[in-house]
């Protein structure tokens, strides 16, 4: 339309064609589509998940009778080790980045989010990175240090061989991953949200991924200093850490906590937002105290910078610091519960539909308040000094991370799954996966209490015979393997649900909010219109505006249909074209850490993909000039 | 939903919950290491604050899933009618602010009273001060105003304030005593110190709590708490030489062997005065050699093994010491703990020409067994676990 012709701009010259089809695996390649993003995302770490519940099936073996040797000493180590990170860093991250990807611009009525090809690569370097992290197990033995990497344990003198220099490259590159994708939701959301949706109208889940967005920018930079001196240590003989030298260990210990006790809410909050999205829509009423649990989340947001030093109780910090931490610890007690009354109170009185995603959530809310409550325990530092570093701890936070982020994590996959293939998951194989995982987890993580309170410290690959803690751990045992079972039933439920595919349309559930005012799954477009919002939960008063006036009973619901995107002019709509620059900084990067601890040559190679994806990524337009002058 | 779909639901839920209590409640807590069986202040302090702070979540477990599992039946959707559209409630929201605020405060004055109590030490005139190390995996003790020094099994009066100066030489470790006090790290470039105070005579245990290498599971020791007169007599006869030898004997041929092949790294005379300070000296040479080269230094840090014949336990505190544990561990220390030192470093495992036949080692044992005080002071151990 416009007849201004651009001048001609500096473009790198191609070695491959910009691929164009929307099919095949060079899409898949060059996507930037944030829905093509979430479920690679989502399928690379439900990958992750097994592999690490794998791992942690193959430590409850051994723990599960006394003086076992199924795994070797070192075996065990690496196994502890590679199951924290797994599940920290390949697993709820990115799990929690795939519901950011596909959610959070429908949620907001976006056509995707401010900086696609920089989503793409998030997804690369995450893809690559867990690739590297792993490559270790095959090339002399993983990482044995711990999820937490306690130097001097792991330095170079104490633990020679790669595996700790694996672990901590590859924490360095999922940093770049995390912190990019950060910075794009930050954006995203800040920017992109549809005409009248101001910040206090946008749903509670785009919410938590705003401030989970805000956490792991400020907090992934820390590890990555932390991690950079300790490869720095490792790899060129520095003695940040390194305490033969003099170096200081217990730094090593701020840093890691004071990105380690954010990086707890940025696995929980995403949780929350989730929860907070299905619990009013099967209730059939609003979220109770939509402000006040918003609040909470920033609130907690806020607090989690102050109380790093409670994972440090026994380091010997003092009375003084002891105190400080432990009052600050305390009083995020204080947001947690307004959270979870604001949350029962949005049950209360409802219309309640306990199909499998709200089980998952309700059970989310009762796990978690178990965890919340064993947390107050630990807070109270004294008594702390007994159970830190025991299975008390362990159970703990497998009732936060477990019962907390990985059932709403399973409630979010039941909820929106509809929306992201267009057809229903099984309600009876859904149940069944629910009350297996419900006992499992519960068997596993309930006598680990006990155990820790018995004295059990963590990460002991042995325990003799008289020390009294043989039943609990074959009760843990069994518990995982039943966990393990309900994750077959829910595999088992996605080949059958396939199979026999039952259709959901835009908005099986009557939901509240943007995204289900579309067609599933949603055109690579989202909106045909850019919804105009009115309303928190907006799509909600669209079918219900006598809700607006009060009127509560006797009302019809409107008929009002979603979107309907089957006669859609395309070529109005811009989206930006593929790129496949994204993947080879993936790529790149990957190289260039490998080569930090092999060979130089493989640096050069890798910095020399990563510069040249760059270049390209900056001068190649964002649509080729087919699609220019629009 | 029908009353018997939710039946399918709830009933499992609570049985669930039911199965892990009677599971849980059936093993109790009789562990060595068990943190409720508190045997002296400290751990009794912690104890009873956790068990404060427990029985308040206990009312509030109660409140919140007790509303859950209540919400979820009664509300359950009965028809298509839209509920009651509630936006909120500022009061209530307001009490479920304030409450909790009240509740921490509860929890937060005892904890901070706890905090100070435990952790400010005592007057170090009047108490027994002890250096604890750790090392790669095992535990040293020293007692400064003594100048005695021995390794894997403390032993302490009862009913006296014990200040241990807590210290590592390699990686983190952490010195735990349950049943008397938790724990705190040692650290290397640290000093960390730790009060502690035995109700009753007895025999404790202790066990490393921070993750600290291979053998991390094995890193144990023992508390002996003796009674006044008892600790008077131990600390005499740590300074007793052992009993004379038969020349000629298995003993003395043990002896032989051990000063050729083993006491470059295991002093065995600290009875001797100014001993002390000596083998202070000898250990950080040890370190030094040790740090020089990891895998082929002559010299590494290894327990003081003085008055070994009276040690309870071998390995440090896995297993009985008797003539068949100890030989098993002579033989090769990796049948009864891996990744030790003494297997990577000494010449009897490493190089061909010393290996020690099975009589020979028979023999060290049997020497080492022998290391008891001259004038033997009758002290009777109890055992309270």
């Amino acid at each position: 339309m416009s007849t201004i012709s651009k001048p001609k701009q500096f473009q790198l010259p191609r070695i491959f064609p910009r691929p164009k089809s929307h099919k095949g695996l060079w899409y898949w390649l060059a996507t930037v589509d944030h829905k093509k993003i979430g479920t690679m995302y989502g399928l690379v770490a439900f990958f992750w998940f097994l592999v690490g519940g794998i791992e942690a099936l193959l430590i409850r073996l051994q723990l599960g009778q006394a003086e076992s040797s199924i795994l070797s000493p070192e075996v065990y180590n690496q196994m502890f080790t590679m199951h924290g990170t797994t599940m920290v860093f390949l697993v709820v991250m990115p799990l929690s980045a795939a519901f950011f990807n596909w959610i959070v611009p429908l949620q907001i009525g976006a056509r995707d989010v401010a900086f696609p090809r920089l989503n793409a690569l998030s997804l690369w370097v995450f893809i690559f990175g867990s690739i590297l992290m792993n490559i270790s197990w095959f090339v002399g033995g993983a990482p044995n240090g711990g999820w937490f990497g306690y130097p001097p344990n792991s330095s170079l003198g104490f633990n020679p061989g790669h595996g700790i220099t694996y672990w901590v490259m590859g924490l360095n590159i999922l940093g770049v991953a995390s912190i990019a994708a950060g910075l794009n939701f930050i954006v995203t959301i800040i920017n992109m949200r549809a005409p009248g949706m101001h910040m206090m109208r946008m749903p509670v889940f785009t919410w938590m991924t705003l401030i989970t967005s805000v956490l792991i920018v400020l907090a992934l930079p820390i590890l990555a200093v932390a991690g950079i001196q300790l490869t720095a240590d490792r790899i060129y003989g520095t003695n940040f850490f390194n305490s033969e030298a003099g170096g200081d260990p217990i730094f090593w210990q701020h840093i890691f906590w004071l990105f380690g006790h954010p990086e707890v809410y940025i696995l929980i909050l995403p949780a929350m937002g989730i929860v907070s999205e299905v619990l009013p829509t099967f209730s059939r009423k609003p979220l109770f105290g939509y402000t006040a649990i918003v609040f909470a989340g920033l609130v907690i947001g806020f607090l989690g910078w102050f109380v790093w030093s409670h994972h440090m109780f026994t380091v010997g910090l003092g009375p003084a610091a002891n105190t400080a931490f432990t009052v600050t610890t305390m009083l995020i007690a204080i947001p947690t519960g307004v959270k979870i009354f604001n949350w029962i109170s949005t049950l209360w009185g409802g219309s309640i539909k306990l199909n499998t995603s709200m089980l998952f959530s309700i059970g989310f809310i009762a796990m978690f308040t178990i965890g919340g409550l064993s947390g107050v325990t630990h807070a109270a530092s004294p008594s702390d000094t007994q159970q830190q570093d025991t299975y008390y701890v362990v159970a703990h936070f497998h009732y936060v991370l477990f019962g907390g982020s990985i059932f709403a994590i399973f409630s979010g996959i039941y909820y929106w799954w509809p929306k992201f293939t267009g057809w229903l998951l099984d309600e009876k194989l859904g149940k069944i996966s629910f009350i297996l995982m419900f006992i499992g987890f519960n068997l596993q993580f309930g006598p680990m209490h006990w155990v820790g309170l018995n004295g059990m410290p963590r990460r002991i690959y042995t325990y003799a015979e008289d020390m009294g803690w043989e039943g609990s751990n074959l009760a843990a045992t069994i518990g995982g393997f039943i966990i393990a079972v309900s994750v077959l039933v829910f595999l088992a439920n996605v080949i059958l649900s396939k199979r026999n595919k039952q259709n959901s349309g835009g908005d099986p559930w009557d939901a509240r909010t943007l995204e289900w005012s579309i067609s599933s799954p949603p055109p690579h477009y989202n909106f045909v219109e850019i919804p105009k919002v009115n309303n928190i939960d907006d799509w909600w008063y669209r079918k219900y505006p006598e809700l607006l006036e009060g009127n509560n009973q006797n009302f019809k619901k409107q008929k009002i249909e979603v979107e309907d995107s089957s006669n859609v002019d395309e070529s109005k709509i811009h989206l930006p074209d593929l790129s496949y620059y994204p993947l080879i900084i993936g790529i790149g990067l990957t190289i260039a850490g490998l080569g930090v601890m092999y060979t130089y040559a493989l640096v050069a190679i890798g910095l020399i993909m990563v510069f040249w994806g760059s270049i390209g990524w900056s001068t190649e337009p964002v649509n080729e000039d087919s699609k220019e002058h629009h | 939903m029908t009353k018997k779909k939710l039946k399918q639901i709830f009933f499992p839920l609570i049985n669930s919950f039911l199965f892990i209590f009677f599971i849980s409640c059936g093993f109790g807590f009789d562990s060595p290491l068990s943190t409720f069986d508190a045997q002296g202040p400290v751990a009794q302090l912690q104890k009873d604050l956790f068990l404060f702070v427990f029985w308040l979540a206990v009312i509030v477990f109660f409140l919140v899933e007790g509303a859950i599992l209540y919400a979820s039946y009664k509300y359950r959707q009965k028809d298509e009618k839209l509920p009651a559209q509630i936006h909120g409630n500022t009061k209530l929201e307001l009490m479920w602010t304030v409450l909790p605020s009240i509740i921490i405060v509860i929890i937060a004055v005892p904890t901070v009273m706890g905090i100070w109590k435990t952790q400010v030490m005592p007057d170090e005139e009047n108490s027994l001060i002890v250096d604890s190390i750790g090392h790669q995996w095992w535990f040293e003790f020293r007692y400064p105003q003594e100048e005695l020094i021995t390794a894997n099994e403390l032993h302490i009066p009862v009913n006296k304030d014990v200040i241990v100066n807590i210290e590592s030489q390699d990686v983190i470790h952490s010195f735990w005593i349950p049943k008397i006090a938790g724990k705190i790290d040692m650290v290397p470039n640290h000093q960390n110190k730790l009060w502690i105070k035995a109700d009753n005579p007895g025999i404790y245990y202790g066990q490393c709590a921070e993750f600290c290498g291979i053998a991390h599971a094995l890193m144990k020791f023992r508390v002996i708490v003796h009674t006044k007169e008892d600790f008077e007599k131990w600390k005499n006869d740590m300074r007793t030489p052992p009993v004379a030898l038969n020349p000629g004997s298995e003993e003395d041929e043990g002896r032989k062997l051990f000063i050729g092949n083993c006491s470059m790294c295991h002093t065995h005379d600290s009875y001797k005065k100014a001993a002390y300070h000596k083998e202070i000296q000898n250990q950080n040479i040890r370190w030094e050699e040790w740090k020089k080269d990891k895998e082929y230094s002559a010299i590494v840090s290894a327990p003081n093994l003085t008055h070994f014949g009276d040690r309870l336990t071998i390995g440090a505190g896995l297993k009985e010491n008797n003539l068949e544990t100890l030989s098993s561990w002579i033989e090769n220390p990796d049948n009864i703990k891996i990744g030790t030192r003494m297997k990577n470093h000494a010449a009897i495992y490493n190089s061909e020409d010393q290996f020690l036949t099975s009589n020979e080692i028979d023999q060290i044992a049997k020497y080492l067994l022998s290391l008891k005080p001259d004038k033997v002071n009758v002290i009777t151990y109890t055992n309270n676990n």
